[in-house]
């Protein structure tokens, strides 16, 4: 019982000191990583639609990892504590980058990073403010990698009109790494020897490109360390790769990301028929 | 002159071990291996042909593998496996001086601090044995039947964290494996996406 009351009070301290610094939530510190969430209004009015951020800082030369990590790892995570009436979407994941390890290859994120989520709160959403609790995990790695967790919380106030925050420009940044939608006419995909995989755009997204990187969404398809042997054209792209180690069966659907030139990225996803 | 010869020789060391990656197939026969337990004995793959073996990929300071024995679940399944005739090789690839490297005594220490109760650690600090099996990350477990055969690579269970609580709540893949072995059926997720700490190879 003394624990829960101890735990209740430094809650209680933690959220009365973070509902001063209002938008952008005091940094938790936590070993080679600081964490903290921030918010792109400063105040919101029923009906809106507005950002929240995870802002995760590790220490130089440390990393934490996408949604697909690679061929170890643990995606950043974050579960939402929100009053009625409010809802917070997935991640918009910004494009990763390849960080080799020995002979393994990850996907991640090794600077600064803001992983945005979209909250939308109801029209008929009453009260003075909304109490936004985010409980974050992640795992920060360098040759080392050390697991980690926080419950960060903050309040936003209700008002007549909402009032876009200085932090809004800091998530705006990470929003544009987003992957835009790159709408298929087909996507098909084999398991030979190697991975084949074909897509046929709607737009002519890599006529003038001269680099691709590939990311891919699902895990256990491709093999993260190995090289992607791309060929493309116009509206069309074609991606031959080792097969990943833990490759069973083809899911579903399949998706990914293409880096154009190191600065668009593309995401498709498509669905495989029979499945 | 020095320093180019180093670079050439890292780039050559890469390249060999990059070479001797290789990933072994389900219900194939599992690579056979020599290697040295921790009491500095040979052990062979072959030695123990007619019994189920179980090999887990340790580190005993990466997270994951800490949650597992914090949580006494794989000295729950050693236990289980023992009782079971079951041959349990708990095997450290980690180069000398990279995270979780032991000796054959710190080996011999770790095993009895942490109630673990494998056949034999294997001490992999070349990485040979992992490379032969494609060990990726600690934990990462297969099992191979009594004829020799690879039946299950892959995680220890579904759920990829690092906190214990998530123990209960996951499917554990060894034992569903070894439960279907037993029951004469085919293992349903003979292959799964292992999760875990890097294997600190050399």
């Amino acid at each position: 019982m003394r624990v829960v009351l101890c735990i209740l009070s430094l809650i209680l301290i933690a959220s009365a000191a973070s509902t001063a610094f209002a938008l952008t939530t005091n940094a938790v510190e936590r070993p080679n990583i600081l964490v903290s969430l921030l918010s792109d209004v400063d105040k919101f009015s029923a009906g809106d639609t507005f950002r929240v951020g995870l802002k995760l800082v590790p220490d130089d030369e440390w990393h934490v990892y996408w949604r697909n990590p690679g061929d170890s790892g643990m995606p950043v995570s974050i579960s939402w504590t929100l009053p009625e009436g409010v809802t917070a979407g997935d991640f918009h994941w910004p494009m990763p980058h390849k960080i080799p390890f020995g002979i393994f290859t990850n996907y991640g994120y090794e600077n600064e990073v803001i992983l945005p989520s979209t909250f939308k709160v109801a029209e008929n959403f009453s009260g003075e403010a909304v109490e936004i609790v985010g409980h974050a995990t992640w795992l920060v790695c360098r040759e080392q990698c050390i697991p980690g967790d926080a419950e960060i919380r903050f309040s936003l106030p209700l008002a007549e009109k909402s009032v876009p925050a200085d932090e809004a420009a800091q998530i705006a940044h990470y929003l544009e790494k987003e992957p835009k939608k790159l709408g298929l006419l087909s996507g098909s995909i084999e398991a030979g020897d190697k991975m084949t995989m074909e897509l046929f755009a709607a737009i002519p997204a890599f006529k003038q490109a001269k680099h691709i990187e590939f990311f891919p969404v699902n895990e256990s398809l491709f093999d993260a360390s190995a090289e992607a042997k791309m060929f493309w054209k116009n509206n069309l792209v074609r991606i031959t790769q080792n097969k990943s180690d833990s490759f069973m069966s083809m899911p579903e659907n399949v998706g990914g990301v293409l880096v154009v030139d190191h600065k668009q990225a593309w995401e498709f996803s498509f669905d495989q028929p029979g499945k | 002159m020095k320093s180019l010869v180093v670079k050439l020789f890292v780039v050559l060391m890469i390249s060999v071990v990059a070479k001797a990656y290789a990933v072994p197939a389900i219900n194939k026969p599992a690579p056979e291996f020599k290697a040295v337990d921790s009491y500095g004995k040979e052990v062979s793959l072959k030695d123990f042909a007619g019994k189920k073996v179980i090999l887990e990929w340790t580190n005993n300071e990466c997270p994951f593998v800490v949650k597992h024995y914090n949580s006494g679940n794989m000295q729950s399944l050693q236990k289980k496996y023992d009782d079971e005739d079951v041959v349990w090789l708990s095997v450290i690839s980690s180069a000398k001086g990279k995270q979780g490297y032991v000796d054959g005594a710190g080996a011999n220490k770790l095993s009895s601090s942490r109630g673990a109760q494998p056949d034999h650690v294997l001490l992999d600090p070349e990485g040979e044995l992992g490379l032969k099996y494609g060990a990726k990350t600690t934990p990462h477990m297969y099992i191979v039947d009594e004829q020799g055969e690879l039946k299950y690579m892959g995680a220890i269970d579904s759920i990829r964290s690092a906190s214990q609580s998530d123990i209960p709540k996951a499917t554990n893949y060894v034992t569903q494996a070894m439960l279907e072995l037993a029951e004469g059926k085919a293992v349903s997720e003979p292959v799964t996406q292992a999760y875990g700490c890097s294997i600190k190879y050399k």
